[in-house]
């Protein structure tokens, strides 16, 4: 008895899945069909998979990525976006999985979000053997495999602005806040950051960096200990805007003039530097990468055209032009 | 200090009150720690620093108290950090939406009862190892987060409620009164009321006192209702400290509490433990996250000090132990 009631209920939870998962799963499915040609045209159907979409960086992604899709389907070509996601960042097993799925279903084009830039390069390999073009958006991945493009900030860049806005609008002690050891485009706004610090004699660098692993509390505490240790301190520089809002919060607290410079240019963290808790944050572009991925790997499939890198613009967010940030671009 | 508890410890009759003995393994770090620091850097000993290492700890503190009654029991609760970012989602959404503190704390710790309950029924009705059952419900919470939220922050305006977070009273911060008074009545359930001493036979024989008529399967159901409560007391504090409440708030929180626990004298084979511990397992911990800032040591040592420590007072409690049930017998 108790076993066929189990039985039953891991059935009904089988098809709540697929109940759930009926946007997805209805996508790859069309995509099949629509590979011969039909009357009302081909679809072509471009996979993204980003690291995470519990991160809304990447959910504007997703949503910039749907709306070229449809500004570039016409009465020929219908262009679909299928798009899932780890629940984390450091999914990279997960992400992978997904990247072979859709393989094996059948994309016409792959954009993706790396959650492990060198492991995802046999995957990408063996799309290439199938001949779908993959593009590489806000993080690159590693030597080895074809990448028809990559697209996205330049984090060192990035990083670099930041230095040189600090320089020139601090004058005292400066602190960094990353977001996970070993993640290479924290490492790379880093390096950015103390090389654009680089010749200014206003500025001096404190204490080693320490990670917040991208979560605000962390952050705070991470804030609180900086303050405490340097009562001189003019400026955290925080690899995220997540974490950035977590030292503000520690520096109103406290109610000393210490600027707080984020990374991302998130919708939350330009409200912050409105409300007054952040300074400046250095913004990034997700739904121009996204944008442009789709239109490069359109170009590609239906033209032939090569596909370029491309890094996407960053801009200083600053309480002048906070009301412009509180979208993503 | 130590030697009088040690003292106490082998006369039987006086051991009334259960923090009697257990609490050493925490105690000698903290009195270490707290020694050798207020020499090496003069900010160390300092009433703010203080007040901000127990701020910092305050999250923990209350965590580690509901994880202590669990592990008494010989189960685990692998749902907490999930169950703060779902108790901290719910309660910010209801205070920003109603403005009513009242509805949106007693919305939380209902949460957070709830999900403890029906942990507690599964494990100790169903049978279904703990380990597991929650680790069901870590995923189940996290996911039902990510749908609330969408995956975006709910930013918190209601400046009444943030000061449970970062306000204080007489000087003391509230989020270390509330884990005072949450440590009291954890003490006193355990010290005092026939539940404690029945969460405490469970854990140490279960079959022994289910024999003597102790109701072993709610017994055992209330301590992952007291995690959830406590959890839910914890997400409120941490939400009213941060002035957010992220999704993917709280992750690895749990193991967190598990350390302040393990160092605080709690057997994780269930049994034994004490309040006072946790309490000093949960500060020693954030003091190791202070004096990495204060001493400017690479942040690359900060898990490994974290690690050693709580091995070294394990074994050594595990000796103590040991040599006093030697004497005994």
């Amino acid at each position: 008895m108790k076993r066929w009631i189990a039985l039953l209920l891991t059935l009904a939870m089988c098809f709540a899945l697929t109940a759930c998962g009926g946007k997805t799963t209805e996508a790859p499915s069309n995509d099949e069909q629509p590979a011969q040609t039909d009357a009302a045209g081909k679809t072509i159907t471009i996979a993204l998979l980003p690291k995470t979409l519990s991160n809304p960086y990447f959910v504007a992604m997703q949503k910039f990525a749907e709306a070229a899709a449809a500004s570039l389907s016409n009465d020929e070509y219908t262009v679909e976006i299928v798009c899932s996601a780890p629940p984390s960042e450091d999914g990279v097993n997960e992400q992978i999985t997904m990247f072979e799925s859709y393989l094996e279903k059948g994309v016409d084009g792959v954009l993706i979000v790396p959650c492990g830039t060198a492991e995802v390069v046999d995957t990408i390999k063996k799309a290439n053997e199938k001949n779908v073009p993959v593009i590489c958006l806000d993080t690159n991945a590693d030597e080895g495999a074809e990448v028809a493009a990559f697209i996205g900030t330049n984090n060192y860049d990035g990083g670099f602005l930041a230095g040189q806005w600090t320089a020139e609008n601090i004058d005292g002690q400066v602190a960094i806040i990353t977001g996970t050891l070993g993640n290479q485009c924290h490492t790379d706004r880093n390096n950015g950051y103390i090389d654009g610090l680089e010749g200014a004699s206003n500025v001096e660098l404190v204490g080693d960096i320490q990670p917040c692993n991208g979560d605000q509390g962390t952050a705070m505490g991470i804030a609180e200990n900086l303050l405490t240790a340097y009562p001189d301190l003019k400026c955290i520089y925080v690899t995220s805007d997540t974490g950035a809002m977590g030292a503000a919060t520690a520096v109103q607290a406290t109610g000393r003039d210490v600027k707080v410079i984020g990374f991302d240019g998130s919708p939350a963290g330009a409200q912050s530097i409105i409300d007054g808790g952040m300074t400046a944050t250095v913004a990034q572009t997700p739904g121009v990468m996204a944008e442009e991925g789709v239109k490069a790997l359109y170009e590609m499939i239906i033209n032939g055209t090569a596909a370029e890198d491309m890094y996407t613009p960053c801009s200083m967010v600053t309480a002048e032009n906070a009301n412009d940030y509180l979208d993503w671009h | 200090m130590a030697q009088s508890k040690e003292n106490k410890d082998l006369t039987p009759k006086r051991r009334k009150f259960h923090f009697d003995y257990p609490w050493i393994s925490a105690a000698v770090p903290l009195v270490v720690l707290m020694v050798a620091l207020s020499f090496a850097h003069p900010m160390f000993l300092t009433t703010s620093n203080i007040l901000s290492i127990l701020r910092q700890a305050a999250v923990y503190v209350i965590m580690g108290l509901g994880m202590s009654f669990v592990l008494m029991t010989g189960g685990i609760d692998l749902s907490q950090g999930s169950l703060l970012a779902l108790v901290g989602v719910v309660s910010a959404y209801i205070v920003e939406n109603s403005g009513s503190i009242f509805l949106a704390i007693l919305a939380g710790i209902l949460v957070g009862a709830a999900i403890g309950a029906a942990n507690g029924v599964v494990v100790s009705c169903l049978k279904i190892p703990p380990f597991i059952m929650t680790l069901s419900t870590m995923y189940l919470c996290r996911g039902l987060t990510l749908v609330i939220t969408q995956a975006s922050p709910i930013a918190i305006t209601n400046s009444s409620f943030k000061w449970i977070g970062g306000g204080d009273l007489l000087g003391i911060p509230v989020p270390v009164i509330i884990f005072i008074i949450a440590a009291v009545i954890g003490q006193f359930i355990l010290s005092y009321t026939a539940t404690g001493r029945y969460i405490l036979a469970v854990g140490s024989n279960r079959e022994a006192a289910r024999l003597s008529g102790i109701k072993t399967r709610w017994n055992e159901c209330k301590v992952y209702i007291i995690s959830g409560i406590m959890v839910a007391i914890a997400g409120v504090v941490y939400v009213a400290r941060l002035g957010a409440a992220q999704a993917t708030a709280g992750q690895s929180y749990e193991m967190e509490a598990v350390a302040a626990s393990v160092l605080g004298g709690t057997s994780v084979l269930g049994g034994e433990g004490g309040i006072i511990g946790t309490v000093m397992g949960a500060i020693v911990v954030a003091i190791i996250r202070n004096a990495i800032v204060l001493l400017d040591v690479s942040t690359y040592y900060q898990q490994m000090i974290t690690g050693a420590v709580i091995l070294i007072a394990v074994i050594v409690d595990v000796q103590r132990k040991a040599r006093a049930a030697k004497k005994v017998n």
